[in-house]
């Protein structure tokens, strides 16, 4: 399933926050969305999830227009990841995770079937199977991200929108949730599955992504592999930072001159 | 379900308490024999007319304001939310008092719970509405306090132009919150609305597990939020209103319960309605045997005693959440 956004546009009282904006994710790539705080990338997240209707443009899920689906059908086509945050209350692990057969209809109090098997394999995916019976108040944010991941995991949707999945990770825990990203685009029995995500780190994104979406002030500025598309030039116009760039090794040297 | 069904056999047998004890001491066989409607006139008189209506009044009123206060809970991810800290309460004793004041209440049996449901679904529209637009969880309580405080004020105003003492007296008493001497007949026109609002309720329990993830995960994994705040709105103001309108205002039980709850069902906010609700309901009844056996010069009201115990309840919850740091 592909999802196309065409021309997005979000208003606010101050101006647009995303301004004809285009996106699209096919099965098997890694999309990673870049850009400094406040380019809209969260705005545009929600709008191509279909959880915030644009003021303008259309998303489609599929064939499916997403703000003509129920909120279940879209639930089952896209899983979303918000920015990470402690749930509202402190439920076990495992609790957590089968809220991601919501939309599934599952007994969230004891999946069955296909739902519990969903949420073991997401489990096991995000290594926190050994972590089941836990309290979420109890873990670190590393675990809780994962945790996390594993709730949109277990949705087991043909795409899935992430908004900074790593972001306050260690490095470590940084691989391993995108090595799970990776994964989960390669999709299994060869049923590859199509994965958004903002990122802040851009050699992250360069070693993962298939294509990169580079945005700022509201705009998509450019779209394309990680070759085509980051140069030091790119990096200067969207963070206003100077940067060495060889092949996909991003070296920070400090502030652009046009951006002192 | 373990829990359940300890909180229902608790339940069942603090009814059947309730009717042995009393004025008229009566020994369980008797209490049986006038249940199954073979003891004397006198007993069955006093078991069906007083003390089991009277039990089963306290008992579906606990349950009304604990199920609501679990679901205001979830809807709104915070602790503190129940139907008397929200003003819920406080605006359906203001909607009965003004149809009792005004003397709409003798044109049918209908008109106080309409009044005071009316009054409940405003609050809980009011505070939804509220919620829609301010995320701080302490702002809401703020609301809830204003609220109450508005009630509380008009209710003062009513009571200023009541026309003689005796209307005044009889709308504080009613205020004050009590279960005594209530008929099968009246539970009949509190009962239904309790009824289809628990069951509003309780068809929205997974939406309520679904907010568990904040607002725009939950909307993510499915659920309709609209729908879901209307139906707590409607379940909610439904069976407090009821409950208002068969007791009076009986605060803080709905915080209680929950909150006892929540550890033994792993926190998720589906499963702590229907315990809560029995929870809330046996409270009721025990604290108004209590009422009953006690030896004051005039009975103490319900309402009181459950202020009494709920209110310092509320603080040391409150309390809790700061030294636990999810305060916001």
């Amino acid at each position: 399933m592909e999802l196309i956004a065409k021309n997005i546009t979000v208003c606010a009282a101050g101006g647009d926050l995303v301004d004809d904006a285009d996106l699209s994710v096919k099965p098997g790539e890694l999309v990673a969305l870049l850009g400094p705080n406040g380019a809209g990338k969260t705005t545009l997240l929600r709008a191509a999830a279909g959880i915030a209707r644009p003021f303008k443009g259309s998303v489609k899920l599929g064939a499916a227009d997403a703000f003509k689906l129920s909120a279940q059908e879209r639930a089952r086509r896209l899983a979303y990841l918000p920015q990470i945050r402690p749930p509202a209350w402190p439920n076990i692990v495992r609790d957590v995770v089968t809220l991601g057969r919501y939309a599934h209809g599952a007994n969230l109090a004891k999946p069955a079937g296909d739902d519990a098997a969903a949420v073991n394999a997401a489990m096991s995916d995000c290594d926190i199977s050994h972590l089941s019976a836990r309290r979420v108040d109890t873990l670190s944010g590393g675990e809780l991200a994962r945790v996390h991941c594993a709730r949109a995991f277990a949705a087991r949707t043909p795409l899935l929108i992430a908004d900074e999945p790593v972001a306050a990770l260690d490095p470590r825990h940084q691989l391993r949730v995108l090595d799970l990203f990776a994964a989960y685009v390669a999709g299994d029995s060869g049923k590859p599955r199509g994965a958004l995500i903002v990122l802040h780190d851009i050699s992250l994104a360069a070693r993962y992504a298939d294509r990169l979406i580079w945005m700022k002030d509201g705009k998509v500025l450019a779209s394309g592999t990680v070759k085509e598309t980051l140069t030091s030039e790119r990096l200067a116009q969207v963070y206003g930072i100077d940067a060495q760039i060889d092949g996909a090794t991003v070296m920070i040297k400090g502030i652009a001159q046009s951006a002192r | 379900m373990r829990l359940n069904t300890v909180l229902i056999i608790a339940s069942i047998t603090a009814l059947f308490l309730a009717c042995l004890l009393g004025s008229t001491p009566m020994e369980p066989g008797r209490v049986f024999d006038a249940l199954s409607g073979q003891g004397s006139a006198a007993d069955m008189t006093v078991i069906w007319q007083i003390r089991l209506p009277r039990a089963l009044a306290g008992f579906i009123v606990g349950a009304a304001l604990g199920a609501s206060g679990a679901a205001l809970q979830g809807l709104l991810r915070n602790p503190l939310a129940e139907p008397g800290v929200l003003g819920v309460s406080g605006m359906a004793v203001l909607g009965a008092s003004a149809s009792l004041y005004y003397g709409l209440a003798a044109l049918s049996p209908w008109v106080l719970p309409s009044a005071s449901i009316i009054g409940a679904l405003i609050a809980t529209a009011l505070i939804t509405l509220a919620a829609m637009r301010v995320k701080s969880v302490v702002t809401l309580i703020l609301i809830g306090v204003g609220l109450s405080a508005f009630s509380g004020a008009a209710m003062s105003l009513l009571m200023n132009f009541a026309p003689n003492p005796f209307s005044l007296s009889d709308m504080i008493n009613w205020m004050l919150g009590s279960v005594s001497n209530r008929s099968f007949a009246e539970i009949a026109f509190a009962a239904p609305f309790m009824a289809i609002g628990l069951i509003i309720l309780w068809l929205g329990r997974r939406g309520l597990s679904a907010l568990t993830l904040g607002e725009e995960a939950a909307g993510s994994i499915g659920l309709n939020l609209r729908a879901l705040r209307v139906s707590v709105v409607v379940g909610a103001g439904l069976a407090t209103g009821a409950a208002v309108a068969l007791a009076g205002a009986i605060g803080f039980v709905g915080i209680v319960a929950p909150h006892v709850i929540r550890p033994f069902v792993r926190y998720d906010p589906a499963r702590t309605l229907l315990p809560s609700a029995l929870l809330a309901g046996l409270f009721l009844v025990l604290a108004d045997i209590g009422v009953r056996i006690m030896p004051t010069q005039t009975e103490l009201k319900l309402g009181v005693v459950a202020a009494l115990l709920g209110a310092p309840a509320f603080i040391w919850i409150a309390m809790q959440r700061q030294s636990a740091g999810q305060g916001d």
